[in-house]
Order: structure tokens, then C-alpha cells, then sequence
């Protein structure tokens, strides 16, 4: 049976994916590109608004909004067919630069003299699996394709993904007609509430983007400190976790041993990622310590929630924090479904 | 297998994270199917909460002492939220015990059902305000006040949103602007 497995990602040490993708890899579903839009099935759309961000470059300001907060940022995007780089200079808040390059991601704090790089297994992902995800999908999001109205000057297609259940959110998707590019996205809650918006209140498609120019930028970390924080690949099998039964749709994707400040005994937790293919969930596990961890509870910001929450077992207790783009009883279902081994 | 297990038995189970893989489908096709479920569902984790501030001891004034306070709960709660809503974002207060330990919400099962229905009758036959006691939802916001509204934000928190942020981005959005969009939204801790 075909799972959720199409959506294991694959350790793509040799080859990078967006380079794959920017010298236009011949991949079976090519033709959707020329399709209309109503041709599309729900993986031809996700195929095109995942390689419309690598065909094109772009200069944007992107809005982030829900009813906790508001961010903003100036986005700087770039493929030449080899590499992709993306910058992020957060507008508000501490000031903040992200610089990307495929799967390297360096966050710089000016204000502080601070960076952090980090190479994230997540966003390497193949416009294949991508193909096959769509059926797999359709099992939990109903999905609708719609016109939709223009954003930031640009005229868009309206994709809806609204769940089968209660387990997850929907998603409104608007692909600006020409490219596929996201150009707007919320997150629906019950009774159709959008819990949190991000759009390109400005953008600019095919703006000259020097992709030398962020090169130079991400290599000159002069006068920073620069930290590269050790994350290793586990399983929960590994550390003495399985799952009970799987919460629909959700399946375990990557553990990582990591370290936190805030770790107990500065010791490695562990952080596991779930996903049913849109909405990822994060949890971690960490020894359980009295002095830490006094407060389970449940937190919500806009489309984020998270839960607190100590479990025992065998005379060991662990303390559990899950974090993702899901209802609570998304993660209270999660929580329930681990056991030791 | 267990298919005999009633409803209140199953829902009680799954918050005690006790079910088994047959069992876990079943406690949701249920809570899916019937507000009544969800009902119970939400007043088990009040329940828990409230036994977990209790100073437990075996007695008839202890377990009066527990209805009271669970019924003044849960209508504190309703003030929040309709019953009928599955959603389990209730703003419970952090639990305040130092020396938590794990409970089993069935030992209370009983005395819940019972503080459920109490409620209810409450609720529906001597509220004076009647329907009208239905909150209206938020428009632009969840239910749940979030703790960060009342609390100082916890930075451990922080540190695991940020983690999420930064690794959890599995998802079909995370290149087109699921990256983009976690750039923007981590906040480096104060």
C-alpha cells in the first residue's frame, strides 16, 4: 500500500534537489506545466508550486499575520539553474538576516554579532515523491481548485485543501497563475477562521537577483560568532520509542538527537518531526527533571499549538513537548500514541 | 478484542493514553461522531486538572470538595467554550504541583460522569441565561486564550517553537513558502 512513505525524504548527500529541479530535470508529470489549471490533479498542483520558487527569481515583502502576532520580512530569492539562494531580512522584530543556500541555512543576528548555520534535511525534497503525494493526501484534505482573485498585482489560482477530520487544518493556496508561485497562503481553523495568513504584500517576479552577490554575503561572517550546532540522525525505534498506533495520516519522518539550551542535564534530546504531508508536528523528548519541568499545559498562537506533558514509564519518566501547524487534539493523540519499547 | 468497552470507559482510556491500536480508532471515530464524546473528552481533562490541585485524600468531604470544584470548572470553562466543540484548546491553567504523578482519570470516571451530567442539567435547566450561555468564537483567534497572553512567555518554549521552526518544516508548503515563512516567524530568544 502506498502510505505516507512517498514522503520520506532521502538523504541526498551527492545531489541537491533544487539543482535537479533549476536544469529541469524531465520528470513524468513535466507536461502539467502546460496543462490548464483545471486539468491539474492535487499532485501536478503541488509539483507546480514547488518548482515555480526555483524557476523564477523574485524580490518581495512577505507578511506573516495571525491574531497573536504580526512579522514581516524582505525576501530576495534566486536559482541560475545549479544553486538556489534565498534571503530573509526580518522587518520587524530583532533584526535578523537568513541567507539559504539549498539546504545550508545561515541566520545571522546583527544586533547581537551572533550566527547560526544549520544544514536542514527538510528542504530537500523530490518533485517525484511530490508527484505520488497527492493520492495519499486526498485520503485526509478534500481538494478544490478555484480562480482566485489577484494578490500583490498578480492574477492567482485558488487551491483548497479542507480536511476529512478534525486532526488537521486547511489550507487556501493561492499560485499566481503564470508561475505557480505561492504568493498567498492561510491556514483555516474551524468554521472556516483563517488562524494565520502569510502573503507578498509586494512582489516582484523576475527581478534581477545577484546570486554572487548572496554568496558573498553568506561566506563574509566576519566579526560573527558563528555557531554550527551538532544534530545527528536517530530513530525513535533507537531511543526506545515506538508508536502505538498512528494517529490518521500522521507517520514518524526524521528523529534528531540535538541539543537545546534549555535541555535538562544539557544532555541531547530528542526531536522528532511527524507529518501528514502539510502540517508538520514536532516533538520532543528529553529526561524528565523536577526542577524543569513543573507546568504541563497547552499552548496556542495562531495556527501553532503545543503541549506539555510528562510520561512514565518503568520507573523512568521523560518529559514531552510537541509543537506543529495542528488542532490540540492532534497532539494530544501523538503524545498517547508513544510507548518504550 | 475490547469492543465491549463503553463510551465513557474508551474516551477515559484515551486520555490516560491507555488504548491499544484497535481501540485508538475506535475512541476516534467516536469522538468524531458524537459531541456528547467530546464532551466527556474535555471534562476528563478538567477532571485531571482539578484532581492533580487537589490535596488527595479518601474521603466523602474530599469528594465533595472535588465535585464542587470540578463543577465550578467546568462552568468556567463553558464560559469559554460551547461543550459541543472537539477542540481541546481549553486554557488550562499550568498545572501548579511540583510532585505531579501520572492519574488515572478512571478512578474518577465515575464521579465525572456524574459532575458531566450534573453540569449539563445545571447548565440547561437553572441558567439564567440559557442559550445565551454559548460563548460566541472569536473571530480572528482559536478559542484557548493562549498561555503566552497570561504568563510570561516561557522561554523553553520559545527554544522548541524555534526548533520546529527550523527542522519540522516536512511538508509539501516548506520550499514554495513554508521556509520563507519560519524565517520570518523565529524570533531569536531575548
Amino acid at each position: 500500500m502506498t502510505r505516507i512513505i512517498s514522503l520520506r525524504w532521502i538523504n541526498v548527500a551527492q545531489l541537491t534537489l533544487a539543482g535537479l529541479l533549476c536544469i529541469g530535470v524531465d520528470l513524468a508529470t513535466a507536461q502539467s506545466v502546460n496543462q490548464s489549471g483545471s486539468d491539474r490533479g492535487l499532485s501536478d498542483w503541488l509539483v507546480r508550486i514547488n518548482r515555480a520558487s526555483e524557476r523564477r527569481s523574485y524580490i518581495g515583502t512577505f507578511v506573516v499575520s495571525s491574531a497573536d502576532q504580526l512579522a514581516s520580512s524582505r525576501i530576495w530569492h534566486v536559482c541560475d539553474g545549479q544553486v538556489q539562494m534565498e534571503r530573509v531580512d526580518a522587518l520587524s522584530g530583532m533584526p535578523k538576516t537568513t541567507i539559504r543556500r539549498d539546504q545550508e541555512v545561515l541566520t545571522l543576528l546583527p544586533g547581537k554579532l551572533e550566527g547560526v548555520v544549520q544544514n536542514r534535511e527538510a528542504l530537500a525534497i523530490f518533485p517525484n515523491i511530490l508527484a505520488d503525494s497527492g493520492p495519499e493526501l486526498e485520503r485526509y484534505y478534500a481538494f478544490r481548485h478555484l480562480r482566485g482573485e489577484r494578490v500583490a498585482g498578480y492574477l492567482t489560482d485558488l487551491l483548497h485543501l479542507n480536511p476529512r477530520d478534525e486532526l488537521r487544518f486547511g489550507y487556501r493556496i493561492w499560485s499566481e497563475r503564470e508561475s505557480g508561485l505561492v504568493v498567498k497562503l492561510q491556514i483555516i481553523g474551524r468554521e472556516g477562521r483563517v488562524l494565520e495568513q502569510t502573503v507578498f504584500s509586494e512582489l516582484q517576479l523576475d527581478a534581477p537577483v545577484s546570486l554572487q552577490q548572496l554568496q558573498r554575503m553568506m561566506a563574509n561572517t566576519q566579526g560573527y560568532r558563528i555557531e554550527r550546532p551538532q544534530v545527528h540522525k536517530t530513530t525513535l525505534e533507537s531511543e526506545g520509542w515506538q508508536v502505538k498506533a498512528n494517529v490518521p495520516g500522521f507517520r514518524p519522518l526524521n528523529c534528531y538527537g540535538r541539543q537545546l539550551e534549555v535541555a535538562s542535564d544539557n544532555r541531547l534530546l530528542t526531536q522528532c518531526i511527524f507529518t501528514d504531508g502539510l502540517a508538520p508536528v514536532s516533538l520532543f523528548l528529553e529526561n524528565f527533571d523536577p526542577r524543569r519541568h513543573v507546568k504541563e499545559g497547552l499552548y496556542v498562537s495562531g495556527a501553532t499549538h503545543g503541549l506539555t506533558r510528562r510520561i512514565a514509564s518503568g520507573g523512568q519518566a521523560w518529559w514531552l513537548t510537541l509543537v506543529g501547524e495542528v488542532p490540540t487534539q492532534t497532539l494530544v493523540a501523538l503524545a498517547s500514541s508513544l510507548s518504550r519499547r | 478484542m475490547q469492543q465491549e468497552k463503553n463510551t465513557e470507559e474508551l474516551i477515559s482510556a484515551l486520555v490516560d493514553g491507555e488504548l491499544q491500536a484497535d481501540e485508538f480508532e475506535q475512541a476516534f471515530a467516536l469522538l468524531d461522531a458524537h459531541p456528547q464524546s467530546k464532551s466527556s473528552w474535555h471534562a476528563y481533562h478538567v477532571a485531571g486538572d482539578v484532581l492533580r490541585n487537589s490535596q488527595l485524600a479518601n474521603s466523602a468531604a474530599r469528594d465533595m470538595a472535588f465535585m464542587t470544584s470540578l463543577t465550578s470548572r467546568l462552568k468556567s470553562e463553558q464560559e469559554q467554550h460551547r461543550l459541543a466543540v472537539v477542540s481541546l484548546n481549553i486554557s488550562i491553567a499550568p498545572v501548579r504541583s511540583a510532585n505531579w504523578a501520572f492519574f488515572n482519570h478512571r478512578r474518577v470516571a465515575g464521579l465525572a460522569a456524574i459532575a458531566i451530567v450534573a453540569t449539563l442539567a445545571w447548565q440547561l435547566g437553572f441558567n439564567p441565561q440559557g442559550a445565551d450561555n454559548f460563548p460566541q468564537l472569536a473571530d480572528s483567534s482559536e478559542q484557548a486564550q493562549p498561555l503566552a497572553s497570561k504568563l510570561i512567555r516561557d522561554p523553553r518554549l520559545d527554544e522548541f517553537l524555534a526548533a520546529h521552526q527550523q527542522l519540522g518544516g516536512a511538508s509539501a508548503l516548506q520550499l514554495p513558502v513554508g521556509f520563507i515563512r519560519n524565517a520570518t516567524l523565529d524570533q531569536p530568544s531575548r
